[in-house]
């Protein structure tokens, strides 16, 4: 498992790494000069232009500026927003649960309508069950989540005054924004699980199973569902990254205020600290996120283990 | 053909052929593919007429302001009394060049760059594909939110943007047909001949990655779609009062309690457009590349769900 994490880690920090300069370009990248775009909006006079030209190193070489960049990001500095002058670390550290508990309840969401569904049209392929669930999972992939979630929000509180539409507070301010960020990916889980159930029931040891006389049940639970998830929790894993950046919309929508809102509040007002650090922050959660599931399947499933120690 | 004459094409031949490959995609009996393709053309065909069918003026205001769905308005009208049925027409225009400018974009910088990745020594090739790694370590909506910071606001650059999201996607595809050609037995005769990079790259290695790159384009475009009305809907595209769906869905959320209609007509429009492309993209892809594992990249970069 150690020579596992090994590997994993050898291909993933370098795309780390990469992605900080990346983050780290951004400000170059923009046409203008980087200490008038970082002052953008507070009518800086020369003095205050050379002040943090001096300040932040931008008139030394693009190397040495980066390295200096990655010493601060090691001692855990963000930079600071250029509006309000907060330091973004402690602002993200602030928003981040918020974000975090929407995600997590939006992949709550998508396995908990995805699962059943997907093993309804599994078990029995071509039956109406099947063809509901398929006409949901193509559905679900196609309506655009904003939309959805107006959707809900016209249905449930406006017009059955159910659940809260806007904001934080109370326990069920959550039910609306999570179920039309995981929806579509409960969609993709509903397809996933259901095609891969179809051809598991066709493998022999089904067969087998089927003429030793188990109950439907201990087929799907004790050899079909095992194999069939393997695939699901990859896409849970893959998926984790676009549900977060999909949270991005979605809290903007129900005015939540995450990392997310945090993004497009300071896209609009090009201060460009908080985009860098909230751009690298999702990045640096993505890689991790798809690193412990790489790991976590390798760990559940011994035939990928054991094709790792081979290759 | 013979030696290494520069690359002159033959247009009819290549022509022909590719009517034949589409022909066979879009008519091979599956009902929703064809109806798929009938209804994106016929909202091509609507969108381009829509100065002569439109109704009303998209983005004229009237005191008409939120009239509910009626015999004047189908649709009904916004906020401003604009008719909602004429600014989903005209709106068609933009809402639909978005994606197919972008995934255009993608493609004229992702095909090349990985036929160069799959070509060339390994340090190039190297430099290119960990780039590429790199763009893909972030998620679609952010690393077109990322050239939107940089670039800033406004339609083109949306396009743009959806274009870099998907170079990596095309740069990954290509290379690894690439890589997996360049050892064939037909590749090495021609280098043995004496060929150069350049025609064996342009004569014998892209025409066999061709069906691939159709297929992820056509496989992109309902997940562009989404993401251009994604940064409309948030404020980062067209200025209003042009009309673009996400644009106007935006608009219409603020009238959720007094006007359905303003957001619903627009978030319908983009669905059934995002579920025909989906339908198309799928169907060319069975007919074109029934085994190839495309979709795991696919669904990496998250064209699929969220999109």
């Amino acid at each position: 498992m150690l020579r596992l994490l090994a590997r994993r880690l050898t291909i993933a920090l370098p795309v780390l790494l990469g992605v900080t300069v990346l983050v780290f370009l951004i400000l170059h990248l923009i046409p203008g000069d980087p200490a008038q775009i970082l002052l953008f909006g507070s009518n800086p006079t020369p003095q205050q232009i050379a002040r943090l030209r001096a300040e932040l190193g931008l008139d030394q070489p693009l190397p040495v500026q980066y390295l200096a960049y990655l010493g601060r990001l090691a001692h855990g500095d963000l930079g600071q927003s250029f509006i309000t002058n907060r330091p973004v670390a402690e602002e993200i550290a602030q928003r981040f649960p918020d974000t975090l508990e929407l995600t997590l309840a939006a992949m709550l969401v998508a396995v908990a309508i995805g699962m059943p569904a997907g093993i309804v049209g599994g078990v029995r392929p071509g039956t109406w069950a099947d063809r509901l669930t398929s006409g949901f999972a193509v559905l679900g992939v196609a309506v655009p989540y904003f939309w959805f979630a107006l959707i809900l929000v016209l249905v449930f509180a406006v017009n059955l005054r159910l659940l809260p539409s806007l904001g934080e507070g109370s326990w069920n301010s959550i039910v609306l924004p999570a179920v039309s960020l995981g929806w579509g990916l409960s969609a993709i889980i509903a397809r996933l699980l259901r095609n891969n159930l179809v051809e598991i029931y066709q493998q022999p040891y089904m067969q087998v199973a089927r003429a030793k006389g188990l109950s439907d049940r201990a087929m799907l639970y004790r050899h079909a569902l095992k194999n069939a998830l393997i695939p699901v929790v990859t896409i849970l894993g893959l998926q984790f990254g676009n549900v977060l950046s999909g949270a991005v919309v979605v809290e903007v929508i129900f005015g939540r205020p995450g990392i997310g809102s945090y993004l497009v509040q300071a896209i609009q007002a090009k201060d460009i600290p908080v985009v860098q650090s909230v751009v690298l922050f999702i990045a640096v959660v993505y890689i991790l996120i798809n690193l412990a599931v790489d790991l976590a399947y390798g760990f559940l499933d011994p035939r990928i283990r054991l094709s790792w120690v081979r290759s | 053909m013979t030696g290494a004459a520069p690359a002159v094409a033959r247009p009819p031949a290549r022509l022909a052929q590719a009517v034949v490959v589409v022909r066979r995609a879009l008519l091979s009996g599956d009902r929703f593919g064809v109806a798929s393709v009938a209804f994106l053309l016929l909202l091509v065909l609507l969108a381009l007429v829509a100065p002569l069918i439109s109704p009303y003026d998209p983005v004229h205001v009237t005191s008409d302001t939120l009239a509910g769905p009626g015999l004047r308005h189908p649709f009904g009208t916004d906020q401003f009394g604009r008719d909602v049925l004429s600014r989903i027409l005209w709106g068609a225009r933009l809402t639909l060049a978005a994606p197919v400018v972008g995934i255009g974009i993608s493609t004229a910088v992702g095909v090349p760059l990985g036929l160069v990745a799959g070509y060339s020594s390994r340090w190039i090739s190297g430099l290119i594909m960990r780039t590429m790694d790199v763009l893909l370590a972030f998620p679609g909506l952010l690393l077109a939110l990322i050239v939107v910071t940089i670039i800033g606001s406004g339609l083109l650059n949306v396009m743009v943007a959806i274009g870099i999201a998907f170079v990596p996607v095309f740069a990954r595809v290509v290379y690894g047909s690439t890589l997996a050609v360049r050892g064939r037995d037909y590749v090495t005769a021609a280098q043995s001949i004496g060929c150069t990079s350049r025609w064996i790259v342009g004569r014998h290695i892209l025409p066999n990655v061709a069906t691939q790159v159709v297929v992820v384009a056509s496989s992109a475009i309902g997940w562009a779609l989404l993401t251009a009305t994604t940064l409309n809907f948030l404020g980062f595209g067209v200025k209003l009062p042009t009309p673009e769906w996400g644009a106007d869905l935006a608009a219409g959320k603020d009238w959720l309690q007094l006007a359905w209609w303003t957001s619903t007509f627009p978030g319908l429009a983009i669905t059934l457009v995002i579920l025909a492309s989906n339908y198309l993209g799928d169907h060319i892809a069975a007919v074109l590349e029934p085994h190839s594992h495309w979709r795991d990249l696919v669904q990496q970069v998250g064209m699929e769900g969220l999109q």
